[in-house]
């Protein structure tokens, strides 16, 4: 089965900086693979350039079969994507996110029930018609939530979903990204949450200092012992050989 | 001391969040500039008064009035003052309401008003021709920065009191009674007078020629104004501190339920639309930049053929509001808008768009008003030249202003009064920039009205609207870098 992502010696540098120094990875379409790393590991990064917000230094970057890089808008018509920070249109209501989303994504009407389906799932029905500048952190987060999933794209991309997120939110979250790989999605989630993050991708890439030092499936990471291995694999220097 | 210490942080911090040696390097060649045109406007005022009588010596009462009437009334627009660092960024640090009053004291000068204000009573000051010029211009000194503290602590004041709903009718009352018999004085004549036997005369006389008692007194006069002024101003910012600011928008409303236009240019255009209406700044800065012109116009013994040169500025200063960094309408949604779909060009357009209504606004708001003065034109070709100079003035402002908005990005919340589309600094640049710009077809129009016919105008127009139109062209071809417009994201969304 073709790879729904397909990352190949990805580099990304901004002045001196190589936050992405030679990343490769790949995530086939039904599968959930969790982006771990300490900060300026290079996951966000690694996103945004998938996401078709950040061009490339070097390498190639792939979502859906289609060069995000040669072909943007056919790729970004493929993925969703939520960023680790805001997100949000700032003097937009959430329904008016929700409505361009639909307009820019070319939905078939009946995208409101979807939208009002989402909304009530993630507990924003009551805010929905209020500007989100007025919203909390955590219902920020779930919005972008929801905006990345609404149009059921092939690729989900999630930059740190459970930020700040309540309890209800985070099932919420979790239970979007089961439906989206039962629906043949791509996911892509990106977090600090290693109890999270194992939970939702049965695989799991760990970045530090832009390098990919572990592949590894999720089940290696449970428990207490899990948290032990993860920390020895943040303290890896970056350029030894990958685990897998 | 607190107070001089934290802001003296605040500036090292600002000086600090410049990062390049360029940007320093142009910070201080600015600064060196501006005393440098200080200095020039000082030593060439006799031939530029000869030049330009209406602003001579005798003007210097009505513009001292009108240089506090200024900086209240910016004050007031801008929520208290201009702020070193934006509050919203400061919330985890304990800085005084002393602290924030004398910042905003600190940065009046970053403000384009102010600065033309002060250079042209630099100007009048020294057409006069004061006995001796280093005495006027600390004189001068003395009186503009009192003035500018004492009419920011009234801001600051006026601000606390109108964060409260019946407040804020008694303060829109009365300003707009004081407005209305002030206009109604400048048009029966008196108003020369009135200022005339108030203390501003005595101002004036000391200040072009000054007498030991008289220079004294002044002297008294202002370090017991500023004595005062001072922890007034940092009471009234207390107050308005500790105030929400109901001018806001009411952020925990629902608001009315509407359907976004199916083609995705209207689309994206309503929500652009929106960020502007819902944008507490930019409406009041909407409402003064129509106030301001209109007062002029209505006050002053311009005609139709002088006013010609209105537009183009008005323009600039409508762009001023939030065009130049009309980008960060998006705020942190640019992040996820650049993910989507849309036509690189539509979003480009629909940002211009925007700003173009806005400026047009402005401009057609301003000549209504002079129409109301003036009447209509009393020409087709007077008319044509002010309809051009409009035309004009609004392409060449959105233009510029979607350049810098590529150039210069910068996150900016635009939601309370004291949010300011970029940093003082930068706006004082650009503002600087803008009206540079707007001298062009503001001077060429000036001179086609008082030709003959409408060729001159015709042409005028045709070159000026094809230069803006290779400067857009440029400006959409810098936006299709994705590396540029990343840039740009970057900077609106995460600051």
């Amino acid at each position: 089965m073709a790879a729904a992502v397909e990352v190949a010696d990805l580099v990304v540098v901004f002045g001196a900086v190589r936050a992405v120094d030679g990343v490769s990875l790949t995530a086939g379409p039904g599968g959930a693979t969790a982006l771990l790393g300490s900060n300026g590991a290079g996951k966000s990064t690694t996103l945004r350039v998938l996401a078709g917000v950040l061009p490339p230094t070097a390498g190639s970057v792939r979502v859906a079969g289609v060069d995000v890089v040669d072909d943007p808008y056919r790729a970004k018509r493929a993925l969703g994507y939520c960023p680790d920070v805001g997100g949000l249109i700032p003097r937009a209501t959430g329904w008016e996110h929700l409505q361009l989303a639909a307009r820019l994504h070319r939905l078939p009407d009946g995208w409101q029930q979807r939208a009002t389906d989402l909304l009530a799932r993630f507990d924003l029905t009551a805010a929905a018609d209020r500007v989100t500048a007025g919203y909390s952190h955590g219902m920020g987060r779930r919005l972008s939530v929801v905006l990345a999933a609404f149009h059921e794209p092939p690729v989900l991309l999630l930059d740190e979903p459970f930020d700040g997120v309540d309890p209800l939110g985070v099932a919420a979250t979790l239970d979007l990204i089961a439906e989206s790989r039962a629906c043949g999605a791509a996911v892509l989630v990106s977090t600090h949450l290693l109890p999270l993050a194992v939970r939702a991708c049965p695989d799991v890439v760990v970045l530090t200092s832009g390098r990919v030092v572990a592949r590894i499936p999720a089940g290696d990471l449970h428990g207490t012992d899990g948290e032990r291995r993860y920390a020895e694999l943040l303290s890896t220097p970056a350029g030894e050989d990958v685990v897998a | 001391m607190t107070a001089a210490r934290q802001v003296a942080a605040l500036l090292a911090l600002r000086w600090q969040m410049l990062r390049s040696p360029r940007r320093r390097l142009a910070v201080a060649v600015a600064a060196v500039a501006g005393v440098a045109v200080v200095v020039l406007a000082a030593s060439q005022a006799a031939t530029l008064s000869a030049a330009l009588p209406a602003v001579g010596p005798d003007a210097l009462p009505l513009l001292l009035l009108v240089f506090v009437v200024v900086v209240l009334v910016g004050g007031v627009a801008s929520g208290g003052g201009t702020e070193i660092v934006p509050s919203s960024h400061l919330v985890a640090f304990p800085v005084s309401a002393a602290a924030v009053f004398t910042a905003s004291v600190v940065v009046s000068p970053l403000n384009f008003a102010w600065v033309m204000l002060v250079l042209g009573l630099v100007w009048v000051v020294a057409a006069a021709a004061p006995p001796d010029p280093l005495l006027a211009g600390g004189l001068l000194a003395g009186y503009v920065l009192v003035a500018t503290v004492l009419a920011l602590a009234a801001s600051w004041w006026i601000v606390a009191v109108r964060a409260t709903r019946r407040g804020r009718r008694a303060t829109a009352a009365l300003g707009l009674l004081l407005a209305g018999v002030g206009v109604a004085m400048a048009l029966g004549g008196s108003l020369d007078e009135a200022v005339g036997a108030s203390p501003l005369a005595s101002v004036d006389t000391v200040l072009t020629q000054p007498t030991g008692v008289g220079v004294a007194s002044l002297v008294a006069t202002l370090a017991l104004a500023v004595a005062v002024a001072v922890p007034l101003g940092a009471r009234g910012t207390r107050a308005a501190l500790a105030r929400r600011d109901i001018a806001a928008l009411p952020e925990g409303r629902a608001l009315p339920r509407r359907n976004l236009p199916g083609r995705e240019l209207w689309a994206v255009l309503a929500i652009d639309r929106a960020g502007v209406r819902r944008s507490a700044p930019i409406r009041r800065g909407l409402v003064l930049m129509v106030a301001g012109p209109g007062v002029a116009a209505l006050v002053g013994g311009a005609t139709w053929a002088d006013l010609v040169i209105v537009p183009p500025l008005v323009a600039v200063g409508a762009a001023l509001l939030f065009g130049i960094n009309v980008m960060s309408l998006d705020g942190g949604g640019g992040l996820w808008l650049e993910s989507t779909p849309r036509d690189v060009d539509m979003a480009l357009l629909a940002k211009a768009w925007v700003t173009g209504e806005v400026v047009l606004l402005a401009v057609v708001a301003t000549l209504l008003v002079v129409t109301v003065r003036l009447g209509p034109p009393p020409s087709a070709s007077v008319a044509a030249a002010v309809g051009a100079s409009g035309l004009v003035g609004v392409c060449l402002a959105v233009a510029v202003a979607l350049r810098r908005s590529l150039r210069a990005p910068f996150k900016a919340d635009l939601r309370s009064l004291r949010d300011a589309p970029a940093p003082p600094g930068a706006m004082l640049a650009t503002a600087l920039r803008l009206s540079l710009v707007a001298v062009v077809p503001a001077v060429l129009f000036g001179v086609a009205v008082r030709l003959p016919g409408v060729g001159v105008t015709a042409m005028v127009t045709a070159l000026l609207l094809l230069a803006t139109g290779g400067h857009l062209w440029r400006t959409r071809r810098l936006w299709r870098d994705p590396a540029l417009r990343s840039s740009v994201v970057a900077k609106i969304s995460l600051g």
